[in-house]
């Protein structure tokens, strides 16, 4: 179906780097842009498989949203002991900086990348949600143009849902939450690995590209200093973290910040997309009760699953972690990114039993999860079709009301076998085909 | 019960002139179960628009920028505030203050030294086992000032074995939460005159209580509490950021009167 | 959009100039190099060396290369197209991921041009690529101002290279008149006693046969401070 795609895989990576379809890395201090590789074969899910997936995804992130509306305000999902407290505030993503404000319209989490996996078993399980600054929705759109061009017969008449709308959606979420004054994309700046992301979405959105020195916030209020008056800003998509934001509320030392940002905020003159603060609902040790959370706020099942995931901190638990270690990944809560995750099977049996005495003795520190066997798409490289472990990170945007981009961001690995999908490690993306029948 | 009359006042001085100047100050007291504010209020040299904020540990903020160069900036606070530390409301303790934060984390040596201080009191109740840390902790440091800054962390001054009263009370903080304890970091005034001060307060399962480790004592009605938060970093009395590459020099003048002793 | 800060009109601005000075330093390079071809002799380097590039190298390849590609010198067309791009990158929301497309295009193919063994036929791509940014910047930008201040750029450009290089000079009348007709609808202040006297120079009767060293220098000196 699409071999006419394949066939011209060359030339659509062609005018992606016309595009600058890029991302930024550092690799010895030196900062260089790399094009991020194109694989033209397409992650197909049929109209069933996206319907549970949509339904499942909007029913996770109204939960992560409520959890936050609660972690922040009256606390109650802590009294009623469904997430204990040991968690709840022993993320670091958890600003107490942030406690009592409510912001626009109760969201917290507008923009929601949650990364999931197909198993071998044809089931989707929910890897690791992110709500904080999930990246990675304009390659798809960029590439979805070249292959419409490509690729006349797949398309036409397809029923591939177009997916070249993100930068609407993005605009409504925004506007749905605008106190009043434009929509600003704010950017750490050039050097960030992301900044083709920051600028592509700041276009399609309609909405001012700014760095930093470019905002400044005068009596509650943010600004854009424009050349010839200042604008007020209603509705502002940070693309830098939490604790960049604000020297005067997070990190003092922080160059790249917009003082006095969180004085708008609390004041209610200002959106931020997303909230600070949401790293306390997307670490590795509330994973384990999101699905608690969609009972709990929701009153529903949930319609994603989990990776199997055991906490020492409960009995249970700690029993099956030490009896099944060997076969475990295991993770520390406190790490973040891909540190501090290590797979029970390929340590040697005495490192095994320190890690064991380890979580013995800080089980709060650790989860223990199933590891799970993901499916392979297949993947032209070198002029062959070669299997490639993939995940897709699915875009949840939260405006008016919940909806999921039908789309995502498929990544695959480079070598086989391997399950690292990340850009920095070589690896590259593909496009993901939601199908309306 | 006490009536205290208050004034505090600041002031900044730039080598070369500064714009663009951010702030955010915490130097007006909050009424709560303990201290009730009767009358206060607050100008700012030079003159700009301040907004009135209450942020995420519940203290009152005075939020405003002074865009135009300036070589001084200077705020005077002032007021009355009835202190009643008997009148401790009881409510929860937050969990995070329990937990390490950055500049009042626990380490080895401070848990040692919080242990060796309670051996003999393993079963007392948590207000007494933070007496008896606040009396450890006194024969342990010596006051001296300079020797520390800001920027000490809790575990940096009780290796150096001196400080002021931001270490006093960073290392009394680690001491009692490596011992279960909740506490929390206060900054305010205490009748007399000089210069700001800071002190402790811990939870003893009801109420949050105040300990003055500089001066090894309960709280009592002579102190004006202006914010708390996890430690020194949470709820700076002045913070600020502006454009320029200037050297800053500060004088406080602190100025509390119990009313009681003008009758 | 409609919002422009202060540092994305240096940039717009910056992106003009540097469009604008990679185009014409190669086709000044081009041109001089074909002279060179039938005369080693005497100044085969041309006014090249107006542009601050190595005179005492006597190597004519080396030369030529450098002045092409070397990345160290302000002058090159390197330097002045990878200019060009880092600033166009950082405009992406005012002129468009099309516009943007073909400077990227054109600094690649610089880059493919230093790696190719007949780079000379290989940069035609550069021209082609330049005048279609050229185009797009007519065509696409919809934000006025944002059109007229990289139009402005791509003038004052042109004024200082020309008038550095001693080169068409009769062609200064015509980019001033178009400078003045764009200038005020920039919407940024700018020199005005600086282009006035601009034009009172290159429409005075005797330009450019009047035209000194000394009178070149001031006149550069002008166009430099218009903005």
């Amino acid at each position: 179906m699409y071999e006419n795609l394949v066939r011209h895989t060359p030339k659509i990576n062609q005018q992606l780097a016309r595009y600058g379809v890029k991302f930024g890395i550092y690799k010895d201090n030196v900062f260089s842009e790399r094009l991020f590789p194109f694989d033209a074969v397409p992650r197909i899910i049929s109209a069933e498989a996206w319907d549970v997936l949509e339904r499942g995804l909007i029913q996770r992130v109204d939960a992560l949203n409520a959890y936050l509306r609660d972690l922040y305000g009256d606390k109650q999902i802590i009294a009623d002991g469904v997430v204990p407290q040991d968690f709840a505030f022993a993320s670091s993503g958890y600003l107490p900086q942030c406690e009592g404000i409510v912001p626009p319209k109760g969201i917290y989490s507008h923009i929601s990348g949650i990364d999931l996996v197909e198993g071998d078993d044809g089931e989707w399980y929910v890897l690791e949600d992110n709500l904080r600054i999930p990246s990675g929705a304009s390659y798809p759109l960029v590439a979805r143009n070249l292959c419409r061009r490509c690729d006349a017969e797949t398309f036409r008449g397809s029923a591939i849902r177009d997916n070249r709308d993100y930068g609407e959606r993005l605009r409504a979420v925004m506007d749905n939450v605008n106190c009043g004054g434009i929509n600003v994309v704010l950017t750490p700046g050039r050097f960030n690995a992301a900044y083709f992301e920051h600028s592509y979405l700041a276009e399609h959105a309609g909405a001012v590209l700014a760095e930093p020195s470019e905002l400044f916030v005068d009596n509650e209020t943010l600004y854009f200093r424009d050349a010839t008056a200042n604008r007020k800003v209603g509705a502002v998509y940070r693309r830098l973290s939490d604790e960049y934001l604000d020297p005067l509320c997070f990190l003092p030392e922080s160059l790249i910040g917009v003082p006095n940002i969180m004085s708008a905020y609390r004041a209610g003159n200002v959106a931020i997309v997303n909230a600070p603060g949401n790293g306390a609902a997307d670490d590795k040790g509330i994973y384990y009760f999101v699905p608690k959370m969609v009972e709990y706020y929701l009153g529903e099942k949930p319609l994603l699953k989990n990776a199997s995931t055991y906490l020492p901190f409960y009995d249970d638990d700690m029993a099956y972690v030490m009896d099944n270690a060997d076969t475990l990944v295991i993770k520390d809560v406190a790490e973040a990114g891909g540190y501090g995750v290590v797979f029970g099977s390929t340590l040697a049996p005495e490192k095994l039993e320190e890690l064991k005495a380890l979580i013995r003795r800080e089980p709060r520190r650790f989860i223990a999860q199933e590891v799970i066997d993901f499916l392979c798409l297949p993947t032209y490289i070198g002029g062959e079709m070669v299997p490639r472990k993939a995940d897709l990170r699915a875009f949840v945007l939260s405006g008016e009301k919940t909806s999921v981009w039908p789309s995502g961001l498929t990544r695959y690995s480079r070598e086989e076998g391997s399950s690292v999908v990340n850009s920095s490690q070589g690896g590259g993306f593909k496009d993901t085909w939601v199908l309306c029948r | 019960m006490r009536i205290l009359s208050f004034s505090f006042e600041t002031t900044l001085q730039f080598s070369d002139p500064v714009s663009e100047h951010s702030f955010v100050l915490r130097c007006l007291p909050k009424s709560c179960a303990s201290q009730t504010v009767l009358d206060s209020q607050i100008i700012i040299t030079p003159h700009t628009t301040v907004a009135a904020q209450v942020d995420g540990f519940g203290n009152l903020l005075q939020v405003g920028r002074i865009a135009e160069p300036h070589s001084e900036f200077n705020f005077i606070s002032s007021g009355m505030v009835v202190v009643d530390t008997e009148n401790c409301s009881a409510e929860p303790a937050h969990p995070m203050f329990l937990r390490d934060s950055s500049f009042a984390a626990t380490s080895g040596a401070i848990r040692t030294f919080a242990a060796d201080a309670l051996r003999v009191a393993c079963n007392a109740p948590a207000w007494d086992k933070a007496m008896k840390l606040s009396h450890a902790l006194y024969e342990h440091l010596s006051y001296k000032p300079g020797a520390t800054d800001v920027s000490t962390t809790a575990a940096e001054a009780f290796e150096l074995g001196c400080g002021v009263c931001q270490d006093y009370a960073h290392i009394l903080i680690a001491a009692c939460r490596a011992e279960g304890i909740c506490a929390r970091y206060v900054n305010g005034l205490i009748v007399g005159e000089g210069a700001t001060h800071a002190w402790v307060e811990v939870h003893d399962g009801d109420h949050w209580r105040g300990i003055d480790p500089t001066h090894d004592r309960a709280v009592t009605d002579e102190y004006i509490a202006l914010s708390r938060g996890r430690d020194f970093s949470d709820c700076a009395i002045e913070s600020g950021v502006f454009r320029g590459g200037a050297q800053q020099s500060q004088n406080v003048i602190v100025h509390v009167v119990d009313q009681a002793s003008r009758l | 959009m409609g919002s422009l800060s202060i540092e994305k009109v240096e940039h717009l601005l910056w992106l003009g100039r540097y469009v604008e000075r990679s185009y014409t330093t190669l086709r000044f390079i081009l041109s001089t190099y074909d002279a060179a071809l039938d005369s080693l002799e005497g100044n085969w380097k041309g006014q090249l060396e107006e542009l601050g590039f190595d005179a005492s190298n006597d190597d004519p390849l080396s030369f030529f290369n450098n002045c092409l590609f070397d990345l160290s010198n302000a002058s090159s067309l390197k330097y002045s197209m990878n200019a060009a791009y880092d600033n166009a990158v950082l405009l992406r929301d005012v002129i468009g991921t099309e516009s943007i497309a073909y400077v990227q295009m054109a600094a690649d193919a610089v880059d493919a041009a230093e790696v190719s063994d007949a780079p000379l036929l290989d940069l035609q791509l550069v021209l082609d690529y330049i005048m279609a940014f050229k185009g797009c910047v007519d065509d696409y930008i919809a934000d006025d101002s944002a059109r007229n201040i990289i139009k402005s750029g791509i003038s004052v450009e042109r004024l200082d290279l020309y008038t550095r290089l001693s080169f068409r000079l009769d062609r200064l009348p015509k980019e001033t008149h178009r400078l003045a007709g764009r200038i005020d609808r920039i919407g940024i202040p700018y020199n005005k006693d600086a282009f006035k006297r601009v034009i009172a120079c290159v429409f005075d009767q005797g330009f450019p046969e009047n035209m000194t060293y000394e009178r070149l220098g001031d006149l550069l000196a002008d166009i430099a401070g218009i903005f």
